[in-house]
């Protein structure tokens, strides 16, 4: 690269060439006042504060838009700039509002620190307020112009960074404001939502409305879905090679961070989707749905070739569970080059995706081939295994262990007559379903809960026989704790729900139970504890009855005592969280077992802190990253499209209802190509923002 | 068709125009009008057995003297009749078409060098005498869609005489010419041909701004309505002198009528092979279009003007990159208004000498300048470069004698200085761009009734509510000085305003991004330096002395 030489302020610098004075100037870690310059976008010359003298040209030059050339002499300050650039910045600030202090981007603030800079306090011109109301209807950003200093930077951005152009400089009475063409909302004069406005502005005129930022990282609040995703997967990354067709590479993405990719774009309960930015517009974008696309759809399996496994350590670990979480941490502490053996009590691996999810929600061959990955790199799964001691292990020359249980243990309230026969725990009942055993449960059935596990319990029954099958919980409809989709497909199916619900007692003759006595819930709340309260409905007691009556009201882990471990009263195992070190040396925990019944995804995360932390313990570096997918070449320019915000979500497609009952076939149809492409367009690419180079105050040169 | 060949075409379907024993009568479109309707059916419906024909022209521009009837008779110079009354009519086809009494007592001159009893020639009147009209040369005595007419009357002869010469030539003489751009900065319109040519390729475009960005400013509208073709001539000879494919000419959207106008000529010139493949059977090729967009003040500026050609908000930008070598999209233009595209159609029709043998040293040729009094404009006319604005003045009051005492006059459109109005200054770039600007030569009048401190903070909200809002010192500038302004005006101004006022001005005047902000200042200086003294006393007496606040 060529570079030049010149003097600024009687010191020698040398730039690259091609950068105009200011950017030079800055380059060395010499400040200019500028503002309406920004290093993406192309000078506009229109706030006068980067105004310096140089040496042979006629006046005050604006060094944003004059190229630095070799040899070339500038003065950053003098009387006559001083003079000029004081009076440009009373001028920017004779239509802004006074008072700093209350304003969302106080300390944030560009021109604030300017003012600070070039005049301090003292303003000579005529102040005055603006009157242009905020426009707060824009879902995502919040208007203020009255804070606008008219740099500019905003129509810029959204003109020649993104291509989109949808805002202009506007005039209402006598005063410039930024808005759309003929006042339209931001959706209808086509916007991107893409926050390049927002990120360039230098003041509180543009800003993400506060409930986005509020209590968040920079990160999080500007990509929500990735940094909600517990694993942090890439999810714009993913999409935009989604939208590019290039499956292999999307689910190189996904690899990057799970060992579970099929199974999750089958189960993940999705909590990306519950922020994500375009939920705001109309409706979030369907990860779950386009990550199972892009998993399914990757025929060339390009993660493999960037997979690395490292040079044996000869050190050993040993894993007790092998459901996300522990299978998770086999898996990377495998490729980390230790020896890892995973225990597990079950006849197969997989524990919760296996015996609690029901195959009509996840194919079993998807799990089986992700399994078999796992053990292909080398991880050895010993199933029919119960661990006993943590004691053994050590004996056995385990050097470290990870106690990944899970929470099998299916609770019963304690009612009259809840140990009648007849009367099961969700999970005993799911993981006799899976493990194929005959299940005899009668032609009626009520499951008592309200959440995912009861919708499982009762779709299950349906389909294993059971003629009449009914939920009933304590919440009433809105608030059932169950997932949409799970409600709206069981309502398909025939289940009854049976809400407000308060159960009384389990009727039985002879201890065979025959149905459930409820009581009507008058209302619900919850105290300080979150413990519930509950108030009845006087003399509302009714009976619905019942040849099986499953409970399916939370699990809790099963630890046994041999192992030694400190317990909450929870019954969860006492880990230290930063740790992740239980009150055994060289023994951690991951997954239910810690946290209660928590997701697939929240497992398969804390499997991969786990192995970070197990690999350290083993000398190990801890990091488990991986570089997986190829860089995506960001297109920065998204263009105009007037039709974007209306996009709606691709609904799932489901399998009619008497078809699915016949067999434990999958429920949610694959979506089709089209329907993958419309969808990733949706994405408002939050990540682009990313890109946009940040500003530096003057503090920091 | 070769020239010739257009020639005869033109002959042979409107060969009255340059026959001399046709009678025709030139009825100015530009007044109100319906009254021109009734002028132009009067003279239909009273023809009787006698035939001349009827003309519907563009005006010449003396709007003050509307409806304005021309008539040629055989024999006799070209009598300009005002004010014209439709009720005249059946007299004037009696007294002067049938028998030979010119009316002299209806009559405001005649038009060339030949004289009638009684009627004055226009070279002996005043204000009328003190023009040189070549740029003007046709508005009123054409009609304006009518290719015929502009041929009869010597069109396109400058277009088939440069399209046998090569670009060298004629560059040269252009250049000789002295011709400077009649748009702001005045630059010779030679160099830009110069830096246009040197570009590679041929998608480069020649640009006319048509328009009038400033609102009393007639000068776009009174050409296109009355001498489209003028125009787009000078263009076509822009084009190839500079090896560019494609004009453009931009026309205020408001103005429908003219834009007709415009468009059936185009559409007529391609009947006579005069843009498209091949003009005039030279091989040379070129396009021209249409552009109808809103106007405004800084909408001008040709940089805005090449963003709004380019679908984006029309804003000014900084230059470089010049237009000359990235303009539209990127590729190279030139963007001229309308008067200079005339004034290169007068260069290449008469001869350089036409235009450099007029006007001062550096300024050449003549000025179309449009003389407005309450927000109206009166005459247009065309003087040469040279004339001092004095002499405009005197001449000016010695024909309009109902208007008030002037007490100062606004040249150059809205951003314009002011000047007293025995101002012994002349017409000439060079001359005025010290002080202030040419622009759209507009003369705007103030009376001595009119208080000087309101005057100028008029101009400071108008020219608020014109900036484009894109530069600091220009938007919050003219802001400070409207609101200064009106303090002063209404008494509650301080002492240190004055100072303030004039901070303001002197960094606007390099600080601004085009000539709007440069210039905006003008009207607060010059009436600073006028007439301080009411400035003075509206601080001290907190009041103005005229009352008006
Ligand atoms: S497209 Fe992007 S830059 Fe333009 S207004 Fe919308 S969010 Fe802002
Ligand atoms: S909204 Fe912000 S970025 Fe846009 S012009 Fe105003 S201050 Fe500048
Ligand atoms: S719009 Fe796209 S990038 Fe933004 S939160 Fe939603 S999925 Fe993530
Ligand atoms: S930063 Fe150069 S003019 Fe604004």
């Amino acid at each position: 690269m060529s570079t030049i030489k010149f003097n600024i302020d009687g010191k020698d610098v040398e730039v690259r060439n091609g950068r105009s004075v200011l950017e030079a100037a800055l380059d060395s870690g010499i400040y200019i006042p500028h503002l309406c310059y920004h290093e993406d976008l192309s000078p506009i010359g229109a706030c006068r504060l980067c105004i310096v003298e140089i040496e042979g040209m006629e006046g005050l030059v604006l060094s944003c838009s004059t190229p630095a050339a070799e040899g070339m002499v500038v003065k950053t300050g003098s009387e006559s700039i001083d003079a000029s650039r004081r009076l440009a910045m009373e001028l920017l600030l004779a239509g802004h509002p006074p008072d700093c202090g209350t304003c969302v981007k106080y300390l944030n603030c560009e021109l604030q620190s300017l003012k600070q800079y070039i005049i301090g306090d003292h303003i000579r011109v005529r102040t005055r307020s603006k009157l242009i109301p905020v426009n707060a209807d824009n879902p995502i950003f919040l208007h203020e112009p009255n804070k606008c200093v008219l740099c500019g930077r905003c129509v810029r951005a959204c003109h020649e960074l993104r291509g989109v152009g949808v805002l202009f400089y506007k005039k209402q009475g006598r005063e410039t404001y930024i808005g759309t063409e003929n006042g339209l909302s931001l959706a209808e004069s086509g916007c991107r939502f893409c926050g390049a406005c927002a990120e360039v502005c230098p003041t509180g005129a543009i800003m993400d409305k506060e409930e986005f930022a509020k209590g968040k990282s920079r990160k999080a609040a500007l990509v929500p879905c990735r940094y909600a995703c517990p694993a942090e997967i890439d999810v714009p990354k993913y999409i935009r090679f989604i939208r590019e067709k290039n499956y292999s590479a999307a689910a190189a993405v996904i690899r990057e961070k799970v060992p579970f990719p099929g199974v999750l774009g089958y189960v993940c309960d999705h909590p990306c989707e519950d922020v994500c930015k375009r939920g705001e517009i109309n409706h979030p974008i369907s990860i779950r749905n386009l990550k199972r696309y892009a998993v399914e759809h990757d025929t060339e399996k390009i993660w493999k070739e960037k997979s690395r496994k490292k040079d044996a350590t000869g050190r050993k670990a040993a894993v007790i569970g092998s459901g996300p979480a522990g299978l998770t941490a086999a898996y990377y502490l495998c490729k980390q080059g230790h020896e890892v053996t995973v225990f597990e009590a079950l006849p197969q691996a997989g524990g919760m995706m296996r015996y609690g999810i029901p195959e009509y929600r996840m194919p079993r061959d998807i799990l089986d081939g992700e399994i078999k990955i796992i053990e292909d790199t080398g991880v050895e799964i010993k199933t029919d295994s119960k661990v006993e001691s943590i004691d053994n292990l050590f004996d056995d020359g385990y050097e470290a262990v990870l106690v990944a249980v899970g929470a099998h243990k299916g609770q019963k309230l304690r009612i009259p007559g809840a140990r009648s026969e007849g009367v099961l725990t969700g999970l005993d009942f799911l993981r006799d379903v899976n493990l194929g055993n005959e299940v005899n449960i009668g032609k009626r059935v009520v499951v008592l809960g309200g959440g995912n596990v009861a919708f499982d319990c009762a779709r299950v029954a349906k389909r294993a026989g059971a003629e009449e099958v009914h939920i009933a919980c304590l919440e009433c409809r809105e608030d059932m704790p169950a997932s949409c989709d799970e409600i709206d497909q069981g309502e398909q199916e025939g289940i009854c729900l049976n809400p407000s619900k308060s159960f009384k007692r389990i009727i039985n003759e002879e201890k065979i139970a025959k149905g459930v006595e409820f009581l009507d819930v008058e209302s619900l709340t919850f105290d300080e504890d979150n413990l519930p309260q509950v108030e009845v409905v006087d003399d509302s007691e009714h009976i619905l009855e019942a040849d099986t009556i499953i409970f399916a009201i939370g699990q809790q882990p099963d630890i046994p005592e041999e192992f030694d471990l400190d317990k909450t009263d929870r019954n969860l195992i006492e880990l230290d969280s930063y740790t992740f070190e239980t009150s055994r040396e060289g023994v951690y925990a991951a997954g239910d077992a810690v946290s209660g019944t928590a997701s697939v995804i929240e497992a398969i995360a804390s499997g991969r802190k786990a192995a970070s932390i197990i690999d350290k313990f083993l000398d190990g570096d801890g990091r488990i990253d991986e570089k997986l997918a190829p860089e995506a070449e960001l297109q920065k320019c998204l263009g105009p499209d007037p039709d974007f915000a209306a996009m709606d979500r691709v609904e799932e497609v489901c399998v009619l209802p008497e078809e699915r009952l016949m067999s434990f076939c999958r429920v949610v149809d694959e979506m089709d190509e089209a329907s993958a492409d419309y969808e990733s367009k949706r994405c408002l690419q939050c990540d682009l923002r990313l890109s946009i180079t940040p500003v530096k105050f003057w503090g920091n040169y | 068709m070769n020239f010739d060949q257009i020639h005869v075409k033109a002959e042979t379907e409107s060969g009255y125009l340059s026959d001399n024993s046709s009678i025709n009568v030139y009825i100015s479109s530009r007044a109100d009008d319906s009254t021109v309707r009734e002028i132009n059916e009067n003279f239909q419906n009273n023809k009787n057995n006698l035939n001349f024909n009827i003309i519907s022209a563009g005006s010449p521009g003396y709007f003050d003297l509307d409806p304005i009837v021309i008539i040629e008779k055989p024999g006799n110079p070209l009598i300009l009749y005002s004010k014209f009354n439709p009720n005249k009519v059946s007299e004037i086809i009696k007294d002067y078409l049938l028998e030979n009494n010119p009316r002299s007592d209806l009559a405001l001159c005649t038009l060339g060098q030949e004289k009638i009893e009684n009627i004055p020639c226009i070279d002996d009147l005043p204000f009328f005498n003190i023009q040189n009209r070549i740029i003007l040369r046709n508005c009123g005595l054409v009609a304006p869609e009518n290719i015929n007419h502009y041929i009869l009357r010597g069109g396109f002869r400058g277009l088939s005489e440069v399209l046998k010469t090569d670009q060298a030539g004629a560059v040269d003489r252009l250049e000789k010419s002295g011709l400077r751009g009649r748009g702001g900065a005045g630059y010779f319109t030679a160099d830009k041909w110069k830096s246009l040519q040197e570009q590679e390729g041929n998608e480069k475009y020649i640009i006319c701004n048509a328009s009038d960005s400033d609102p009393f400013s007639f000068t776009a509208r009174i050409l296109l309505s009355g001498d489209p073709y003028s125009v787009l001539e000078g263009m076509l000879i822009s084009a190839y002198s500079t090896g560019a494919c494609k004009c453009i000419i931009t026309v205020d959207s408001e103005f429908k009528p003219d834009t007709e106008i415009l468009a059936s000529a185009v559409d007529r010139m391609k009947e006579y092979g005069l843009f498209g493949n091949s003009i005039m059977d030279s091989g040379f090729n070129c396009e021209i279009e249409i552009i109808e967009s809103a106007v405004s003040l800084p909408s001008g500026e040709e940089t805005a003007l090449l963003r709004k050609l380019e679908n984006k908000q029309p804003m000014p930008f900084l230059r470089p990159p010049y237009p000359e070598k990235a303009g539209l999209n990127g590729k190279p233009v030139i963007v001229n208004n309308i008067e200079t595209f005339a004034n290169i159609t007068a260069v290449f029709q008469f001869g350089p000498d036409k235009i450099s043998g007029i006007g001062t040293e550096r300024s050449k040729g003549t000025k179309i300048i449009t003389l407005a009094e309450n927000g109206s404009a009166k005459y247009i006319i065309e003087i040469p470069f040279g004339t001092s604005l004095k002499t405009v003045l005197e001449n000016y009051k010695s024909i309009v004698k109902d208007s008030g005492n002037i007490k100062a006059v606004q040249f150059g459109g809205p951003t314009g200085a002011y000047f007293l109005p025995d101002a012994d200054i002349a017409v000439d770039y060079d001359e005025i761009n010290k002080i202030s600007v040419i622009g759209s030569g507009t003369l705007e009048f103030i009376f001595d009734t009119e208080c000087a401190v309101e005057t100028a903070m008029n101009k400071m909200i108008y020219l608020h509510d014109q900036s484009c809002g894109k530069c600091v010192f220009c938007r919050e500038g003219t802001f400070q000085m409207a609101a200064i302004l009106e303090d002063i005006a209404k008494g509650t101004g301080k002492p240190q305003d004055i100072d303030l006022l004039k901070e303001i001005a002197d960094q606007m005047k390099t600080g601004c991004i085009c000539q709007l902000g440069r210039t905006a200042a003008n009207p607060v200086l010059s009436t600073l330096q006028l007439f301080r003294n009411e400035y003075d006393i509206h601080l001290k007496e907190k009041k103005c002395p005229f009352n008006r606040q």
